[in-house]
């Protein structure tokens, strides 16, 4: 923070709104969870909590490890980690599609 | 649009165009995807709430198309959110202007179609229930 080349602080920003993202994340992974218990895991259901809870603990290592490395500029890894994060978010759309209609 | 997809995983490819950009630039960008991000998952955790905790609708299985409705468009959020870092981090390396993007205003018709549909739905509910 004290540091004379940080201008409004954005490496700090940058740590809140992945904090908010994992935030977003866990809400749509616990309605998840539900509607996985609510229809008794059968097959689908079992699938469906594995497969959520598996997104849930990527997306929480993946924001994890870039809250941690924030100041060090790699890009390369940063596009990875932007993707992954993209992969979570559609595959817990899909399970919960799954679980809705089948 | 292949060879965008193929960079998602593969940058090395668009790092090696241009020059690096300010690191407050490249932050920025990375906040704007994650603010796209969370809007896909609270559209996506809308679907859900929708599919699981509304009584059923006039329209028969009203609710789960309008939950799988919201993910898949969560999910189109999502997707549209990469492609978008992408396109903004190869323009900012090569100092070219931003990419236009339609997105927004779409996805802003697309919901308001979709309220006044769902008012319409609830307006018959009511009527019926008189």
């Amino acid at each position: 923070m004290g540091s004379p080349v940080e201008h409004g602080a954005q490496a700090e920003r940058t740590r809140l709104a992945w904090r908010r993202t994992v935030l977003s994340g866990t809400v749509c992974a616990l309605l998840l969870f539900r509607l996985a218990f609510e229809r008794g895991l059968d097959e689908a259901g079992a699938l469906g909590l594995a497969l959520s809870l598996l997104c849930w603990l990527v997306l929480l290592l993946v924001a994890q490890r870039r809250i941690r490395a924030m100041d060090r500029q790699d890009p390369v890894a940063v596009a990875r980690t932007l993707a992954v994060v993209t992969i979570t978010g559609v595959l817990m759309g899909l399970l919960g599609v799954l679980l809705i209609l089948w | 649009m292949l060879a965008r997809v193929r960079n998602w995983f593969d940058p090395r490819e668009v790092h090696e165009t241009g020059q690096t950009p300010d690191y407050r630039f490249s932050l920025a960008n990375e906040r704007t995807f994650l603010a796209w991000i969370r809007t896909g998952l609270a559209m996506i955790g809308g679907g859900l709430v929708v599919a699981q905790f509304l009584p059923p609708m006039a329209v028969p299985h009203m609710t789960k198309i309008l939950g799988v409705a919201l993910i898949l468009l969560g999910a189109g959020c999502a997707l549209r959110a990469v492609d978008h870092w992408i396109r903004c981090e190869i323009a900012m390396r090569n100092g070219r202007p931003l990419p236009p993007s339609r997105f927004p205003a779409v996805l802003a018709l697309v919901v308001t179609v979709g309220s006044l549909a769902l008012l319409f739905e609830v307006f018959i509910d009511w009527y019926r229930a008189r």
